[in-house]
């Protein structure tokens, strides 16, 4: 979305700082030179007229070179942008940017250079270039400046590069970091450029998708040197609606390109090459994938001397173990540290990780996880695959190119296969990751046998559906005596990925601690603590902060509920019935009771008006523009809502106008039913909506409105209380 | 041997730990205090005990200035479980903290590290200023902190008033000035009205100095209340106006008067080199069709406003000193004084006798009958014409020529003169002239509203319109219209949209266009009800727990008229009963009736003055209850 531009374009390069060196006039005619092919480039496409602004040309160059020991590496961007409104003057009245910097890579970085020019062409052909030095100002962040651009107007062609040169020394290899880049930018696109340069000694693995055109090779003269181009034309601007996944539908390119000097550090790194440096590797099969896994199977190599010994003698089921095995890690390694984490933070003791011995194994990353995992399962047998992934709405797993793109999980297979997934504070071990639900994978399995991972299946990992993922809200509501507001009190149960969503919402560490050390079987922070005067102390100041975040949290806890129902309550209260940490099947419940004194309630002569559609809480109300659609629709998973509300109808009143209460609109996208029926003095309307599936092609769209339409009209349905 | 006497040195560093601890633990009679004052400032998380400035004068010789120093001592009382907050203190390239220190209650050091950084405004792109601050935990109910605070300033005009309200509340506060026989500066007291406070001098021969002492208890935090009026209105304050010194028997004039502040500012607009060249021809082209003085004078003003973006640099004197017109009309961007300036200097390039003007917005309480800096904080140009002085602010977008915006409206003006200044005020406007009329025409369709809605703005109601219109992206003023005109409401569906040029200033916006609403209207056994209005002005918009006056942009003056065909056969049985309510500072009334075979629903909302009073809120309050149990209110239409 638009709206979530910056205001001050920060640019990680530079200024001509070191006066117009010998250096900064070669970029500078490198770009503005005689032999500058856009210098004419002045014109948009009539049908862009109305836009905010055009890139007339945009330019992307990388250039891996190696001298000695010495790495150069470069990164610029030329960028030629026409501006027809005040909105792009201000989205380009300032730059921020720093002028020097220390290169942070290898194992000496050296100073970086770096470039920065603007020039502005008005209207008549006049060019104007920007005197960065000396209208630049410095800001507070060491060696960072901005920069107001002056004599910007509507009409104006403003034409800027940065040019960023980053030298360091490595001897045996590095991994740039990857990029990924869509063509399309916020404004509509004349012209897209990405060049390209390496040699020897760089491995490079580079694809487009979604259409965008492919890499091209430059002949050169030089046998080690490489040169690459990739040019588009006539890009629209992105738009990017409700429920889209960027990178499944727009055109774009990524690369990730590794310095390997010598064979050794080729067979080091976690990564895929290409079988020879010359050749660009496009893509990654599950062979390659398999064979980088087994070549790197020490990274599974762990050893916990108290994990090992705590289950060395179990008599437990497969089943039982994998159970205890999670909670156990999630207890010890994990859980049990949140509260010397949140003393010390809170400075209420400084060095509360004193009182938990000289080794402590915090996980904190997902290989450390399997890492710690697995090595159980291994000593128990356990049959296990290990699953690479990639998130769905980054592309599928054909696509992978490189190792950061994978998303590595385990898959005990047991009578049904158990995929593990997430490790937090609340997951279980049914936990799934809702971003892989339903992707294509790569299954590496474990031999038992050979002691190594040896085979490889493409799988589709299962997705859940949308009843495992359901919130349901029971709400008794009476009406005040004066009719000036309704009460309510209300039971919410919430299970699957809806469940996570709200205990990392409304949950907070006390909430949830007594629990862990007492079924963990560890000593909380307190009972460590030897001194008797230190433990009293500590724990006034830990129970002062914990009255302090119960106030934040009840006044949290107040601000969803307003949200949800999009409106004022008042005399909010709540209690926890059911955490739901401790198995997958149970589900995260509290009791709340509130007010809503405003917008419900509508005098009508003697009879009222209760808008008793807008008790579900608020819908997706979709606008005029987003009905007509070109994007296939992804949702982050399936999911489901009901509503069982009991309204006491007063003494005195009967209820008119039920009908409309009534829905059902029930496709394969999805579905709104409602119910009302009246049983002595309580009206019960009952509503379920249910979002099917986690991606819905474009052409059912239409089904999809139709049952947000119908949810949405609901919460617009009154009742009428009607006197006599 | 080694080994014991680690053990050693353990036990006493423990044994101390808990020595001091003891120290600064709150007593069972700080916690019964911190309760007591929880009670009496339930909103607070802290309290200062006592908090104390002493203020005094200096001479530096070599800059021949008056210097201050300003020493702030606060007890810090938390009253809550526990409190995390920052004490800070801004400085700037004029003044400097020499001392920032926190301890606890028992007199020892904490040791807090103190941070300094830049400060950051969103409206400033560049300034000088920097904060220095600590973030204090208080992590029991009781606990104290004493800090120390000393800054000091190069030149005593910059030092410019003292509040005795603080963001906490405070027992007992103490202000005390030791003033040198050698300073004549005049301490005035504002707002002191309703509060208690106890003032005395002492002489004190010996120093040849006077100490005057201010003292208040229990005095209220200031308030986070939005859209209140600046400070300067609302909180008890000493104003130092520093206005001679003398040295070496030789009396030298710091702000004695008007003269002197005048003086000052002309001294920094007189080194402005006014280098014309740049511009000439622009004049030229903005000027060459306009057929009278005004179509030139707002053909420069126009292009200043269109095409000068706002972006300020603050750093030393060019927080007073205006960017020459030159560099602005380069850069295409400057601050307040930079727009007048270059206003200015276009308009002399045509050939009309224009000004630089000092002014206080509304925000400042003051006029120039005190020779103090904080007395403005804002620049435009005058133009003397026929001897008429017209004002003309380059900040102000889409602000029509010769129309003031509401913030300068009734103020005071400082115009340049040579070396002697003119005082005016700008004039103030009715709220009529800022007239936003709206009518609905509906008929049934079902359940359905249909109809035709006409709206005019006028004054402010139109430019503040504009502006925003204009800062679009071209691609969403489109959509940004229909938006606007069924305000996101997907049950609103608006076509037909005409408008008038919104590229004109100085024409009022006329809207119309058609309009059919869903959900408005519910039948229920023959009966029809109807939520008949979609604006709601003012819904919801009580003071119940406002402390401070409520400040509008503007003054204002909505009529909005909806009519409503009832649909043959169908008769009125119930209408909201009319509602009414006026003071000096608002009129507002809603009227039902019916009239021929229509019902006719009028609105009319008058804000005078653009603020309504604390004196004003109950009735204001009662008013506003009504007018939201009206809006809940149906139109019910009987079969008959």
């Amino acid at each position: 979305m638009k709206f979530y531009k910056s205001l001050i374009l920060t640019l990680l390069f530079s200024s001509s700082l070191f006066s117009q060196s010998k250096e900064a006039l070669e970029i500078k005619n490198l770009y503005w030179g005689d032999n500058d092919t856009q210098k004419n480039n002045v014109d948009i496409p009539v049908e862009w007229e109305n836009e905010s602004a055009v890139i007339l040309y945009q330019e992307y160059f990388y250039d891996y070179h190696k001298y000695g020991k010495k790495v150069k590496y470069i990164n610029a961007i030329r960028k030629r942008v026409k501006l027809l409104d005040n909105a792009s003057i201000k989205e380009y009245s300032e730059f921020s940017f720093v002028k020097s910097f220390r290169v942070a890579r290898g194992y000496w970085g050296k100073k970086g250079k770096k470039h920065l020019g603007i020039k502005i062409i008005k209207p008549d052909g006049t060019e104007k270039e920007i005197e960065i030095d000396k209208e630049a100002v410095e800001t507070d962040n060491y060696n960072e400046y901005k920069i107001a651009i002056s004599g910007l107007e509507v009409g104006d062609i403003i034409d800027y590069y940065s040019y960023t040169i980053e030298p360091f020394k490595q001897k045996s290899g590095y991994t740039f970091k990857s990029i990924e880049r869509p063509l399309i930018d916020i404004y509509p696109t004349k012209e897209f450029v990405l060049r390209f340069n390496t040699e020897n000694d760089f491995f490079i693995n580079f694809n487009t998708y979604n259409g965008a055109p492919k890499l091209k090779e430059i002949e050169t003269d030089k046998s080690n040197d490489r040169r690459y181009v990739l040019k588009a034309n006539n890009l629209k601007k992105s738009e990017f609606p409700r429920w889209s996944a960027p990178f499944k539908e727009l055109p774009f390119f990524k690369f990730q390109v590794i310095f390997a000097r010598n064979g050794s550090y080729e067979n080091s790194i976690f990564d895929f090459l290409s079988d020879d440096e010359k050749d660009i590797k496009k893509s990654v099969s599950k062979e390659d994938v398999l064979k980088l896994y087994d070549n790197h199977y020490g990274i599974f190599k762990y050893y916990d001397k108290a994990q090992s010994k705590y289950f060395k003698d179990k008599k437990l089921s497969n089943e039982e173990l994998v159970m205890e095995l999670y909670y156990y890690l999630r207890h010890h390694h994990r859980n049990q540290f949140i509260q010397p984490v949140i003393i010390r933070e809170s400075d209420i003791v400084f060095n509360s990780f004193h009182h938990y011995g000289t080794r402590i194994s915090f996980i904190d990353t997902n290989y450390k996880f399997i890492k710690a995992f697995a090595s159980t399962l291994i000593d128990k047998e356990i049959p296990f695959d290990v699953i690479v992934t990639k998130n769905r709405d980054d592309g599928d797993i054909e696509d992978l190119l490189f190792s950061s793109e994978m998303n590595t999980i385990l898959r005990v297979n047991l009578d049904t296969p158990l995929y593990i997934s997430i490790f937090d504070s609340h997951s279980t071990l049914s936990s799934m990751n809702p971003l892989i639900e339903s992707s294509k994978a790569y299954a590496l399995s474990y031999s038992y046998e050979k002691k190594r991972l040896d085979a490889v299946e493409e799988i589709t990992i299962p997705s859940s559906s949308y009843v495992d993922n359901e919130s349901l809200e029971e709400l008794n509501v009476n009406l005040k005596e004066d009719f000036s507001g309704i009460k309510i009190n209300r039971m919410s149960k919430h299970t699957g990925h809806n469940k996570t969503f709200k205990q990392e919402d409304l949950l907070y560490f006390f909430d949830f601690l007594d629990e862990e050390y007492s079924k963990g079987k560890t000593k909380n922070f307190f009972e460590r603590l030897k001194n008797k005067k230190n433990k009293i102390k500590a724990k006034k100041e830990y129970d002062a902060l914990v009255e302090k975040l119960k106030k934040k949290q009840k006044e949290h806890f107040k601000k969803t509920v307003e949200s949800e129902y999009d409106m004022g309550i008042e005399n909010h209260t709540f209690e926890f019935h059911e955490m739901g940490r401790y198995s997958g099947d149970s589900s995260f419940a509290f009791k709340d009771e509130f007010e809503i004194n405003e917008g419900l309630i509508k005098k009508a002569g003697p009879n009222y008006i209760i808008q008793i559609g807008k008790l579900i809480g608020g819908q997706v109300d979709i606008t005029e523009k987003e009905r007509t659609r070109e994007e296939n629709i992804y949702f982050r998973n399936p999911r489901s809502y009901r509503n069982v509300i009991k309204l006491t109808i007063p003494e005195g009143y009967k209820v008119v106008g039920l009908d409309k209460l009534k829905k059902t609109i029930d496709n394969p996208t999805g579905a709104f039913i409602s119910s009302a029926e009246i049983d002595g003095d309580i009206l019960t309307i009952t509503t379920s909506k249910a979002y099917k599936n986690n991606f819905e092609p474009n052409a059912n769209w239409n089904s999809i409105l139709d049952f947000l339409d119908a949810a949405y009209q609901f919460t617009n349905e009154k009742i009428l209380l009607k006197k006599g | 041997m080694l080994k014991k006497t680690i053990y050693l040195f353990f036990i006493v560093l423990t044994s101390s730990n808990a020595f001091s601890q003891k120290k600064i633990d709150p007593s069972a009679r700080d916690i019964t205090l911190a309760k007591k004052l929880k009670e009496q400032f339930p909103d607070d998380s802290v309290v200062l005990e006592y908090s104390t400035d002493i203020v005094s004068f200096g001479y530096d010789k070599g800059d021949k200035k008056v210097t201050v120093n300003h020493n702030s001592d606060d007890s810090m009382l938390n009253i809550d479980p526990r409190s995390d907050i920052q004490k800070y203190s801004i400085y700037d390239g004029g003044s400097r903290i020499t001392d920032f220190s926190i301890k606890y209650k028992n007199k020892r050091d904490a040791a807090f590290y103190v941070k300094d950084d830049a400060y950051t405004s969103s409206d400033l792109f560049h300034n000088d200023l920097r904060v220095k601050y600590v973030n204090l935990d208080f992590p029991q109910m009781g606990y104290r902190y004493i800090t120390t605070i000393n800054k000091e300033y190069d030149d005593v005009k910059y030092f410019t008033k003292i509040y005795f309200n603080s963001e906490y509340p405070i027992i007992e506060k103490t202000i005390k000035i030791e003033v040198p026989s050698w300073l004549d500066v005049e301490l005035k007291e504002m707002n002191f009205e309703g509060y208690d406070i106890k003032k005395n001098s002492i002489d004190n021969p010996k120093a040849e100095a006077t100490t005057y002492t201010f003292k208040i208890e229990n005095l209220h935090a200031m308030y986070e209340d939005e859209n209140a009026p600046g400070p300067t209105y609302t909180y008890p304050h000493i104003l130092i106006v520093a206005k001679s010194h003398t040295y070496k028997g030789k009396k030298n004039n710091l702000f004695n008067s008007t003269k002197d502040l005048y003086g000052w500012y002309h001294s920094l607009t007189a080194d402005l080199e006014n280098d014309n060249s740049v511009f000439k021809e622009k004049v030229m082209e903005l000027t060459k069709d306009g057929k009278t003085d005004e179509d030139k004078i707002k053909s420069i003003y126009y292009w200043v406003q269109d095409n000068i973006r706002y972006i300020a640099f603050e750093d030393g004197i060019a927080g007073f000193k205006p960017d020459e017109a030159s560099n602005v009309f380069t850069k295409r961007y400057g601050d307040c004084k930079g727009m007048a300036n270059l206003t200015k200097q276009m308009l002399i390039e045509a050939g009309f006798d224009a000004r630089l003007t000092w002014i206080g917005t509304k925000r400042i309480a003051y006029d120039y009958s005190i020779p103090s800096l904080a007395v403005d904080n804002h620049m435009i140009c005058s133009v003397i014409k026929d001897g008429e002085t017209i004002f003309l602010d380059g900040t102000e977008k889409f602000n029509a020529f010769g129309e003031y915006a509401n913030r300068i409206q009734g103020k005071q003006v400082l115009i340049e003169d040579g070396d002697e200044f003119i005082l005016k005020h700008v004039p103030s406007s009715s709220p009529e002239f800022n007239k936003e009329k709206i009518s609905y025409a509906y008929t049934l369709n079902g359940e359905i509203l249909e109809g035709q809605v006409k709206k005019t703005f006028e004054g402010e109601s139109r430019s503040s319109l504009l502006y925003y219109f204009h800062t679009l992206e071209n691609d969403e003023k489109e959509d940004f219209m229909e938006w606007y005109l069924n305000k996101g409401n997907t049950n609103v569906k608006v076509s037909n949209i005409n408008t008038s040029d919104l590229s004109n200033r100085d024409l009022n916006i006329e809207l119309s266009h058609d309009i059919s609403i869903k959900n408005a209207v519910s039948e229920f056994d023959g009966t029809i009800y109807i939520d008949l209005d979609l604006d709601k002005e003012f819904n919801g918009f009580d003071f119940d727990k406002r402390k401070t006056d409520y400040v509008f942009s503007t003054k204002k003056d909505i009529e909005s008229i909806t009519k409503l065909q009832i649909p043959t056969g169908y008769a009125i049985s119930s209408l909201p009963e009319s509602i009414s309510a006026s003071s000096e500072n608002y009129d507002m009334s809603v009227n039902f009736e019916k009239k021929d075979n229509s019902i006719i629903y009028t609105k009319k909302f008058i804000i005078k003055n653009a603020e309504i009073k604390t004196e004003d809120f109950k009735e204001w309050n009662e008013f506003v209850k009504k007018l939201d149990a009206l809006y809940t209110e149906q139109i019910t239409l009987t079969k008959q």
